[in-house]
C-alpha cells in the first residue's frame, strides 16, 4: 500500500497568527468552501495548480518550448497560461530556471511534514507555541492530518486545528484526540446569504460547533469580518449574539478583510469577485470590536 | 577589571521608570541644538598638537605623547552651552572634530582637499563646515605632519616591504593599502575613575614608579620610568581639563541673572572640581566623571569608537545610593541627567578618510553595553539598565549603539523592556549579545572566567574584555573578502579584475566534479592569503605600535600602571587577545559552491564552461541570464537547508580554526572578525560575478550569518536554524545576525515575547548576535524621495545606528532589497 500523503501548499515557520506562540502552519489544499474574499484561492482546488510568477520570470521561453500541449505563450509582457490546453505535466516548472513557473500544491507524506515542523521544536518550547493545520479546509484530509497531529501529540507539541467547520463528524472523531485548540471559523449566521458567500450551507458547520464545545474541546472563534457582507452591526451582531448564547467565555478573533491574496488570484489565472473593496480602516476595526464586547465577549482584532 | 565592589542589587521599580519622562524642556532644546547644528571641521586640537610636538623634539615617545595630549588638555576650547547639565566638549562647537592629524594627516587630507580653491570666510562660523582661517590653520599643520606621522611611516615600512599589497587592494581582497586611522575600539576602566577618581591612580602611578631599582632589570626599569611619567603627565592634564570647567562655570554663574540657571551654573562648577579627579559622590558626579573621561579619550586620539562598555554596572552604585536608597534625586531627575549624557554622546563626532565615509557612514561607535552576569556569574540588569533602555527610547540619536548581553537567568523585565524598546524605536538599538557562547569561548583564549564574565560589546559590534584589554588597532588591512577568493577559485588564482596572479593555482575548475574540489581549493587559497597577510600584520603593527602610543588611556587599562608599559606596546593585562581579521562574505562563498554542485555538478543543467561564460558576461546576453537563473535557484544558506548549510558551517569553523593557527603581533591567537561595517557593500563593489549569481558591483552578503540578499525564503526560524549549525565565536570577535522585520509584526506583547523565544532559542543554539531592524519598505523609498521630511528616520546597519538619509544611496538600496521577513 503507497505511503499516506496529504495535499499541501505551504508549509509557513514562524506563524504567529494561528494560535498561541511561535509555530509552524500546515497548509492544507482543498476547500468545500468558495467564499468570494478568500484570501487563499490556491487553497480552494485539491489538485496542484499551475501558476506563474511575472516578477521573478526572465523572459526565457524555456517553458513555451518544452510545452508539449502547447499551453504556454509569451505576449511580450508576461508568461500566459491557457489552462484548457495544460494537461499538468509539470515540464515547464522543471524547465524554469527562475520557479516563476511553479504548481501550487503538492503531496507529501507524514514523516516528510513532521520532519519539517521538528525542525522548529525549540521555538515552540520556548514561546509556547507548537503546529498548526490549516488551509484550505483542514478536514477534508482528516486521516492525515489525524496521523501529523498524533505525531505531533507524541513529540510533545501544542496543536492546533484551523478550520472552516463544514466537515462530518466522522471526520472529526478521527482527529479530536489530537487537538489542543480549535481556531473555528464562523463567516455569517444568515443561511441564505452563506450560502450566497460561501457557496455551502452554514447548517453543518454550527452543528459541528456545537458538537466540539459539548466534546470539552478548546474552541476560539474566528470571524473573517468582510465589508458589505458581514460587517454590519446586524450582521457581527448576529455573530456575537450567537457565540454569547453558546458560551460566553469563547474567545473572538476578529480577521478584518485585506487585499494580501490579490496576485495569486491573478497568477492562477482566475477572477477576483471582490474588485473594488478596501480594507476596512482602524477606526471601522474599533467598530468591530464593540459590537462583539457588547455581547461581553473577549475579542481580539487581528 | 571591576573595581566596583559588593554590588547589591535593589528590586527594580519598573512602574516608576516606565513613567519618566527625559525628553523634558531642558532636553528637548539640546536635542534642537544638536540636531540643527553643522558639523565642523575644527582645528585647534591639530594646531595645539603640532606646536606641542615641534617643542618636544627628541624627547621619548611616552613623554612627548603625553605632553601632546596634556597641551590639548589645557589649550582645547572649554565652552558650557545653555541648558547643560553635563559639560565637556570636543571642540568650541557644537558638531566638531579636529582631523587626528598626529596620526595620519591624510585624513585631514582628504577633508580639506573637497574645500581646495572654495571661497571660503570667517563670517558666520556656526554655517560653515570650515572658515578660511581654520583651512589655512590646518593645511599647514599637513605640511608639518607629512613624512613625520605614524601613519607614513607604516605606510613607508609596507611599500618597501610588501609591494604585492597594493595588487591584493585593487583586486579587492583586502579593504585597504594604506594605513588608515589611530587606534579604535577604546574602553578604558570608567568605573576604576567614578570610583577612586583620577588622583589616586597618579598616586598608584608615583608608587610604581617608587618601587624601580634599576638594580636586575635597569633597561626595563627606565623605559617604566617613561610611562609612569607619561601617565602622571597625562593625567594631571585630563584633571587640569575638568577644573577649566569648573572655573568656566564659576565665571558664568557669576554672570547668570537667572536664579536657577545660577545655581545649576554653580553645581556643575563644584561637580567638576570634584570630578574626575576625586571619587564621585553623587550619581550626577559619577555621569560627569563618565562622560570627562569618555570625552578625554576621544581627545587623546581624535578619533572614534570610543566605547562606554557596561554603564549600566559602573553608574550603579551612585544610582542606587542616590535614586533607590537616599531618594537624594528622583527617577525623573535621573532620567533628565541620562537624557542630557545621551545628547553630549551624539555631539561627539569624528573626521573620518573617505573609505571609511563610505563604509561606516554616520555613526561613531561608541558601543555600549547593558545587561549581562557580573564577575560572581550572578545575573547583573538592574533598575538602572530598564533606565538606560527608558531614555534610549526616548531619545532617538543613533548614538549609543546599545547591545544587550543575554544570559538565561537575565531579569525578564529588562529583557522584554530591551524588545519593547527594539520595536519602539524600530532601528536595531538595542542589538542583543548573548553571554552563553562569549564567556566560555573568551575563556578558552586564557582570559580568567571573572574577567571572561566582564565582557562587553565594542567598536562594529565587536566584543572585548573592557578596562583590560584593548582592541588590536590598526593592523593596516581589517577585513578579507571571501568572494573575492571564490573569483580566485574560479580562475586558478588570477584576479579577474585586474588580471593579476594574487591565489594560488589550484587548477582548472572546468576539470573539477565534486564539490569537495571545490572546497578543498577555497580552502588552499585562503591558507596561503592568510599565512602572508598575517605575517604582515605582525610586522607592520610595530611601526604603528612604536611609533604611536597613549599614555592616558593606558593609564586607565589595567595593567599598564603595574607593568610600566602603553597599552599598545603590551601593557594591558591581555595583549594578546583580540587582534582579529575579519572574514566576510562566507555566505557567498557557501551558495556558490552549493550552487555549482547543484545545478552543474549533480544536474548537470548547466556545464562549468558554460557558467564561466556567463559569469565572464556578468551574466547578461541571451542564455547568460538562463544560467545565472539557474545558479540563483539553487540551496541557499538561511532556509534551514542542510544541502548547502553543510558548506557554510563546514567553512564557518574551517576558517575560525584557521585563522587561530596564526600568531598575533603579541603571540597570541589571531582572531576572526565577522563583524561590522558595511564592508559588504565596498567589497561587492569589487567583487564580480560568482557562481551564486552575484552580478559584478552588487553588495556581497551583509554581516555574517545573515543570508545574502533576498535569498532566505522561509522566515527567520529557518534563518536561524541555519545560522545555528556552526558555532561562529570560539574565534571570533562577532558572528553578525542583520535581520529586518516589519513594525506591524510586533503589535502587542504576545508577539513581542515570541520574538524573545526566538532570540532566546538561537541564543541556547550558541547563536552570539542579533540585531533586528523594524522598518518598513515603503517609508524608506519614500525617504529617499524625500530626504527633508525624513531626516530622523534611522536604520541599523550592520551593528550601529545611521540616520537613514545620511547612508550612500548603495547602502539605502541594499536595506530596501534585505528580505522583509514574514509572519
Amino acid at each position: 500500500m503507497a505511503e499516506l500523503t496529504g495535499k499541501i501548499f505551504n508549509i509557513q515557520h514562524f506563524s504567529t497568527e494561528d494560535g498561541p506562540g511561535i509555530r509552524t502552519t500546515v497548509f492544507m489544499k482543498g476547500c468545500p468552501l468558495r467564499c468570494l474574499w478568500c484570501a487563499n484561492p490556491e487553497s480552494q482546488n485539491a489538485q496542484p495548480q499551475l501558476a506563474n510568477r511575472s516578477s521573478v520570470c526572465i523572459r526565457c521561453k524555456a517553458c513555451v518550448s518544452v510545452c508539449r500541449a502547447c499551453a504556454l505563450s509569451e505576449d511580450g509582457v508576461k508568461i500566459k497560461i491557457d489552462r484548457a490546453l495544460c494537461t499538468g505535466c509539470g515540464s515547464c516548472v522543471k524547465m524554469c530556471p527562475t520557479g516563476s513557473m511553479f504548481f501550487y500544491g503538492g503531496e507529501k507524506t507524514v514523516d516528510e511534514v513532521f520532519d519539517e515542523v521538528s525542525r522548529d521544536a525549540g521555538y515552540y518550547e520556548k514561546s509556547g507555541g507548537g503546529v498548526s493545520v490549516s488551509g484550505g479546509e483542514c478536514m477534508t484530509q482528516p486521516e492525515f492530518v489525524s496521523q501529523l497531529l498524533r505525531r505531533c501529540k507524541q513529540a510533545g507539541f501544542h496543536t492546533v486545528l484551523d478550520t472552516c467547520g463544514y466537515f462530518t463528524e466522522q471526520a472529526l472523531r478521527m482527529v479530536w484526540d489530537y487537538v489542543d485548540l480549535v481556531l473555528f471559523d464562523i463567516k455569517l449566521l444568515d443561511p441564505l446569504k452563506h450560502k450566497k458567500y460561501t457557496g455551502v450551507e452554514n447548517t453543518p458547520i454550527m452543528e459541528n460547533l456545537k458538537l466540539m464545545l459539548d466534546s470539552g474541546m478548546s474552541v476560539v472563534i474566528r470571524v473573517p469580518v468582510i465589508p458589505g457582507v458581514n460587517d454590519s452591526d446586524e450582521e457581527l451582531g448576529a455573530i456575537g449574539r450567537f457565540v454569547a448564547s453558546l458560551d460566553s467565555s469563547l474567545h473572538v478573533d476578529l480577521l478584518p478583510y485585506h487585499r494580501f491574496g490579490e496576485r495569486k488570484y491573478e497568477m492562477l489565472g482566475m477572477e477576483y469577485a471582490l474588485q473594488g473593496i478596501s480594507a476596512p480602516d482602524d477606526a471601522a476595526k474599533e467598530g468591530y470590536r464593540k459590537i462583539m464586547e457588547c455581547y461581553g465577549l473577549d475579542c481580539t482584532v487581528h | 577589571m571591576s573595581n566596583i565592589t559588593e554590588i547589591h542589587l535593589q528590586p527594580i521599580n519598573a512602574a516608576a521608570v516606565d513613567a519618566v519622562n527625559c525628553r523634558t524642556e531642558r532636553v528637548e532644546s539640546l536635542i534642537k541644538r544638536r540636531m540643527e547644528a553643522v558639523e565642523h571641521l575644527a582645528c585647534e586640537r591639530s594646531r595645539i598638537v603640532t606646536d606641542s610636538w615641534k617643542e618636544t623634539d627628541g624627547q621619548p615617545l611616552d613623554i612627548r605623547r603625553a605632553k601632546l595630549f596634556r597641551a590639548v588638555m589645557e589649550k582645547n576650547p572649554v565652552v558650557i552651552r545653555d541648558g547643560e547639565l553635563i559639560v565637556g566638549s570636543q571642540s568650541k562647537y557644537v558638531l566638531g572634530a579636529s582631523p587626528s592629524i598626529d596620526y595620519n594627516p591624510s585624513l585631514a587630507i582628504e577633508n580639506i582637499e573637497n574645500f581646495k580653491g572654495k571661497e571660503l570666510t570667517d563670517e558666520d562660523p556656526e554655517l560653515h563646515t570650515i572658515t578660511k582661517s581654520e583651512y589655512e590653520s590646518l593645511a599647514e599643520d599637513v605640511e608639518f605632519w607629512k613624512g613625520r606621522s605614524t601613519g607614513d611611516a607604516v605606510n613607508h615600512f609596507n611599500e618597501t616591504h610588501f609591494p604585492w599589497l597594493q595588487d591584493w587592494a585593487r583586486s579587492g581582497l583586502v579593504n585597504a593599502a594604506k594605513a588608515g586611522n589611530p587606534p579604535g575600539a577604546k574602553n578604558v576602566n570608567y568605573g576604576w575613575v567614578i570610583q577612586e577618581g583620577l588622583e589616586s591612580i597618579i598616586v598608584k602611578a608615583k608608587a610604581e614608579k617608587a618601587k624601580l631599582t634599576f638594580s636586575d632589570t635597569p633597561r626595563e626599569d627606565y623605559q617604566k620610568e617613561i610611562f609612569l611619567d607619561s601617565v602622571v603627565i597625562a593625567l594631571e592634564g585630563a584633571i587640569e581639563f575638568s577644573h577649566r570647567y569648573s572655573r568656566l562655570a564659576a565665571e558664568l554663574a557669576a554672570k547668570e541673572s537667572d536664579p536657577q540657571r545660577r545655581a545649576e551654573l554653580e553645581k556643575i562648577s563644584e561637580v567638576c572640581f570634584n570630578v574626575p579627579a576625586k571619587p564621585a559622590k553623587s550619581f550626577h558626579e559619577a555621569v560627569q566623571s563618565f562622560w570627562f573621561i569618555h570625552l578625554c579619550e576621544n581627545l587623546e586620539t581624535s578619533f572614534q569608537a570610543e566605547s562606554p562598555s557596561r554603564i549600566d554596572q559602573y553608574l550603579y552604585p551612585m544610582y542606587r545610593q542616590d535614586i533607590i536608597e537616599n531618594s537624594t534625586m528622583s527617577r525623573q531627575e535621573a532620567a533628565e541627567l541620562l537624557g542630557c549624557l545621551f545628547v553630549k554622546i551624539n555631539e561627539l563626532t569624528c573626521v573620518k578618510n573617505n573609505y571609511e565615509k563610505n563604509n561606516i557612514p554616520g555613526t561613531t561607535l561608541q558601543a555600549t553595553t547593558l545587561c549581562g552576569v557580573d564577575r560572581e556569574g550572578n545575573d547583573a540588569s538592574n533598575e538602572l539598565s530598564y533606565l538606560l533602555l527608558e531614555v534610549l527610547a526616548q531619545v532617538k540619536f543613533p548614538q549609543p549603539p546599545i547591545y544587550v548581553r543575554y544570559h538565561p537567568n537575565i531579569d525578564k523585565r529588562v529583557w522584554m523592556k530591551a524588545l519593547e524598546v527594539n520595536i519602539r524605536r524600530g532601528d536595531g538599538n538595542p542589538a542583543f549579545m548573548s553571554d552563553i557562547c562569549r564567556i566560555p569561548s573568551f575563556v578558552d583564549h586564557g582570559i580568567t572566567l571573572e574577567d571572561a564574565r566582564d565582557w562587553a560589546a565594542c567598536g562594529c559590534a565587536g566584543s572585548i574584555t573592557p578596562g583590560i584589554s584593548t582592541h588590536g588597532g590598526s593592523l593596516g588591512i581589517n577585513y578579507i573578502n571571501l568572494a573575492k577568493v571564490m573569483e580566485y577559485v574560479m580562475n586558478d588564482g588570477v584576479d579577474p579584475r585586474t588580471g593579476v596572479q594574487i591565489g594560488l593555482k589550484t587548477g582548472d575548475v572546468t576539470e573539477f566534479t565534486t564539490a569537495e574540489q571545490f572546497i578543498d581549493a577555497f580552502k588552499a587559497q585562503f591558507d596561503y592569503l592568510i599565512s602572508i597577510m598575517a605575517k604582515m600584520a605582525r610586522m607592520s603593527a610595530y611601526v604603528d605600535i612604536e611609533n604611536y602610543h597613549i599614555p592616558f588611556i593606558s593609564a586607565l587599562l589595567g595593567d599598564c600602571i603595574e607593568k610600566g608599559m602603553d597599552a599598545r606596546a603590551g601593557g594591558v593585562r591581555y595583549p594578546q587577545f583580540l587582534y582579529h581579521i575579519a572574514d566576510r562574505g562566507l555566505q557567498d562563498v557557501a551558495d556558490s559552491i552549493a550552487a555549482i554542485k547543484k545545478v552543474v555538478l549533480e544536474d548537470k543543467r548547466v556545464t562549468m564552461r558554460q557558467l564561466k561564460e556567463a559569469m565572464a558576461a556578468n551574466f547578461e546576453g541571451e542564455g547568460h541570464d538562463y544560467v545565472r537563473a539557474l545558479m540563483r535557484s539553487a540551496p541557499k544558506y538561511g532556509n534551514d537547508d542542510d544541502y548547502v548549510d553543510s558548506i557554510f558551517s563546514e567553512l564557518s569553523v574551517w576558517l575560525q580554526n584557521r585563522i587561530r593557527q596564526e600568531r598575533n603581533p603579541f603571540g597570541g591567537d589571531l582572531w576572526a572578525g565577522r563583524s561590522g561595517a558595511n564592508a559588504h557593500v565596498s567589497f561587492g563593489r569589487v567583487t564580480g560575478p560568482l557562481p551564486n549569481g552575484h552580478k559584478a558591483g552588487e553588495p556581497i552578503a551583509d554581516g555574517f550569518c545573515s543570508p545574502a540578499q533576498g535569498c532566505d525564503v522561509h522566515g527567520p526560524t529557518c534563518v536561524f536554524n541555519s545560522a545555528s549549525k556552526a558555532v561562529h565565536v570560539d574565534n571570533s570577535t562577532a558572528a553578525l545576525m542583520n535581520m529586518k522585520f516589519e513594525k506591524k509584526l510586533f503589535k502587542n506583547p504576545a508577539n513581542i515575547a515570541n520574538l524573545g523565544a526566538m532570540l532566546e532559542k538561537y541564543f541556547a543554539d550558541g547563536g552570539f548576535h542579533v540585531q533586528i531592524n523594524i522598518i518598513d519598505k515603503q517609508t524608506m523609498l519614500d525617504a529617499q524621495e524625500s530626504p527633508d521630511e525624513y531626516s530622523s528616520l534611522m536604520v541599523r546597519v550592520a551593528g550601529y545606528s545611521a540616520f537613514f538619509i545620511d547612508l550612500p544611496t548603495g547602502i539605502q538600496n541594499e536595506i530596501i532589497s534585505r528580505t522583509s521577513e514574514e509572519m
